[in-house]
């Protein structure tokens, strides 16, 4: 790690001394630059398009994907707690030894019938099918849907520290969501505006990552060639990689 | 004191007193505390050397103590003793053991202060402070990253941010200014060399630290170099142009719906006429055609795919729906109507056999244009429909004939309960609806070719 100041002066000297294919380049976006009101949408390369396009479309199966597991273990967990409900119930009318009275006797056979129309009723108007069946098979349906137009989507498997990394920002997020409340709606009368400022930084500094985390589409290899296999994973990831800047610089002028 | 000065993190060497000789000195205390007791002139003696060889904290401590002592029994005594001191200072300086003792027995009293103020900053405290600092970590180091990389940045932005100024302001798709250039590799493997240098670790490259452009760009200039290739952008791919949002503006926020055609017969649903005879044909909904011309009246089994009112509620949502059927307005009608009865709202539009074209020996072709010059004729100007918002979805190969690059291809479905084309349709329907472009996706049917023509 050099210092800021040197590695600035490095990447100019660079520039100047060794790089006359760069400084060809800077030349020509110079002149694109200029010449950018001339262009229109036919003069952009279909690759640009294409791959702009392929980015949007993963974009919106990755949020499709992220619902879709958070649809399934909602109503995976609210299943699961009312089964458990249903069995500690069942477990205390007939198989317990302590004999069961009155009130309690009554409550206990009302959850029970409860609980058996609710699920009955859960599957009967499809929503066991919309929210755990479809959901379980979102990938294979999807790639079943995609595969005539050559793509495929697969999940990106991501490592234990990332794993991590991703918990904590999550867990910072959401603390500092609720501290930020805490300190907006509930300390109105004393606003603590040192304390809102660090839990809005430390907010801004825990966004969640962005890219191809989860989900990505892949090309098949079938129809298309490495070249434009390899071109497609640089140009997403190059894109998602601006993005972070992007989104890192507004954060930093909203800092300054 | 001592206690306050250890508080505030002024530890003195003489206040740490090693471990192993604690317990030692503490039975030197038992020890030696008899005999203070006994004589307190001995005490009194003891004093001025503490007052030499200790610090002037301890000199207090020590001599407050002895003092009440002293005072208690005899103030006199004392005093004259104190007076004493200053003069036999010099004789007792390292003379006296015991008072060795007591300075250590002070110490050890310091030590346990130590230990129960302390020992929770040690365990507790400086425990948790560790575990923030590697909680925070990550974050430290994303900070420290941005905040290397932004400086060297700071210069080519500004001499950028001049041109920025001279592009119109309307245009935020694609900007020149953010292109990459695209290298095409004239020796084989030098661009996967490079590539797998830069995708080795892109997940954390995106994720901890900030993208440097001119380290990719010098990647490439270098990769350029070795190749020894000065032309930029390639035959095949050109120049890669970045969008500087992902989905413009204009698209998500307009609310303009795309178009969604879709056929009818062997697509959403399968009729059939009463005369053949058909498994389902008793469950399936009846509908009565009246043909106009021979005025013989027909009625059909219709059934829906499986799937069919998932598909249509949901995609009806993201497009506007046209029916486009090759066959009878008669016919298609009533059927229409009985699919949309089971929706929240109407389709946007229907077309019938009367508006496909023609073509002896193919059969009759749903031409799209149709959609564009009808929208261009309606009342409302905003509805504007140009082919790349247009999308159809049909089970015949030849009914898409003029329009390949907008068709999505589905089985045609007869009687199979168990099919579910349409539901592996709907993620792929909700995600074309923000592209700018819906034929660059659905052209990538025909592979490779898609990206040579444009």
């Amino acid at each position: 790690m050099c210092p800021p100041e040197l590695s600035g002066l490095s990447s100019t000297s660079s520039s100047v001394t060794k790089n006359t294919p760069r400084s060809a380049r800077r030349r020509s976006i110079g002149r694109d630059s200029s010449s950018k009101s001339r262009r229109n949408s036919n003069q952009i390369s279909p690759t640009s398009m294409i791959f702009r396009n392929l980015l949007i479309m993963e974009e919106d199966l990755r949020n499709q994907a992220r619902e879709q597991k958070k649809l399934r273990w909602q109503y995976t967990g609210f299943l699961s707690c009312l089964a458990g409900v249903a069995a500690f119930s069942i477990y205390e009318l007939y198989f317990s030894d302590v004999v069961v009275k009155g009130v309690y006797r009554f409550f206990l056979q009302f959850t029970i019938c409860f609980i058996s129309i609710t699920l009955v009723l859960f599957h009967l108007s499809g929503q066991y099918k919309r929210t755990i069946v479809i959901p379980r098979r979102f990938f294979a349906s999807t790639n079943k849907g995609i595969r005539q137009f050559n793509l495929r989507l697969v999940k990106v498997h991501s490592s234990w520290d990332e794993n991590l990394t991703d918990m904590i920002r999550f867990t910072m997020n959401a603390f500092s969501d609720s501290n930020i409340w805490l300190c907006e709606e509930i300390l109105t009368f004393w606003k603590p505006i040192v304390l809102l400022r660090f839990w809005h930084s430390v907010k801004l500094r825990c966004q969640p990552r962005i890219g191809a985390i989860d989900v990505k589409i892949v090309l098949n290899p079938r129809a298309f060639s490495a070249e434009i296999r390899e071109g497609w994973e640089i140009y997403r990831d190059e894109f998602w990689a601006r993005e972070g800047a992007r989104r890192r610089k507004t954060v930093n002028e909203a800092k300054s | 004191m001592n206690a306050l000065s250890y508080l505030s993190g002024q530890l003195t060497p003489t206040g740490l007193v090693p471990p192993t000789n604690s317990p030692l000195r503490e039975k030197e205390h038992s020890i030696t505390t008899p005999t203070t007791i006994k004589s307190e002139n001995d005490i009194q003696e003891q004093i001025p050397s503490k007052i030499i060889t200790s610090n002037l904290d301890i000199q207090h401590t020590s001599g407050n103590i002895t003092s009440r002592h002293t005072y208690n029994k005899n103030k006199d005594i004392s005093q004259k003793n104190i007076e004493k001191e200053s003069i036999n200072e010099p004789k007792q300086i390292l003379t006296d053991a015991p008072l060795m003792k007591r300075l250590i027995n002070s110490q050890v009293i310091q030590f346990i202060w130590m230990l129960i103020i302390f020992l929770p900053t040690y365990l507790i405290i400086k425990p948790l402070l560790l575990l923030w600092f590697f909680v925070s970590l990550p974050l430290t180091l994303v900070e420290h990253g941005i905040k290397l990389r932004n400086r060297p940045i700071m210069k080519p932005n500004a001499v950028l941010s001049e041109n920025k100024v001279l592009e119109p302001i309307t245009e935020e798709d694609l900007a020149s200014g953010d292109e990459f250039i695209f290298q095409r590799d004239t020796i084989k493997g030098t661009f996967i060399k490079s590539n797998s240098k830069q995708s080795s670790t892109p997940s954390s490259k995106l994720r901890y630290s900030t993208p440097n452009r001119h380290e990719r760009s010098e990647l490439l200039s270098d990769t350029t170099s070795t190749t020894s290739n000065v032309m930029f952008g390639s035959k095949k791919m050109g120049r890669f142009l970045f969008p500087k949002k992902l989905i413009p503006k204009s698209i998500k926020y307009s609310g303009h719906k795309k178009t969604l055609v879709i056929d009818l017969d062997e697509t959403l649903i399968h009729s059939v006429s009463r005369g053949t005879t058909h498994v389902n044909s008793s469950q399936g909904h009846i509908i009565e055609v009246k043909f106009s011309i021979s005025g013989i009246s027909t009625l059909y089994f219709v059934h829906k795919r499986p799937y069919c009112d998932l598909f249509l509620t949901k995609v009806s949502e993201w497009y506007n729906i046209v029916i486009f059927t090759a066959s009878m307005k008669e016919y298609a009608d009533p059927v229409i109507d009985w699919l949309e009865s089971s929706l929240s709202g109407p389709f946007s539009r229907r077309l019938y056999r009367n508006d496909c074209t023609l073509r002896d020996g193919v059969g009759y072709i749903k031409d799209l244009s149709i959609l564009t010059k009808i929208s261009h004729s309606s009342k409302l100007p905003s509805q504007e429909v140009g082919l790349n918002e247009i999308i159809i979805i049909d089970n015949s190969p030849v009914s898409y004939a003029m329009n390949v690059d907008n068709a999505i291809q589905v089985e045609g479905w007869i009687n199979d309960q168990s099919d579910t084309d349409l539901l592996n349709l709907i993620p792929l329907l909700e995600s074309l609806r923000y592209t700018t472009d819906v034929r660059n996706i659905l052209s990538l049917k025909n592979g490779e070719k898609s990206f040579r023509s444009s």
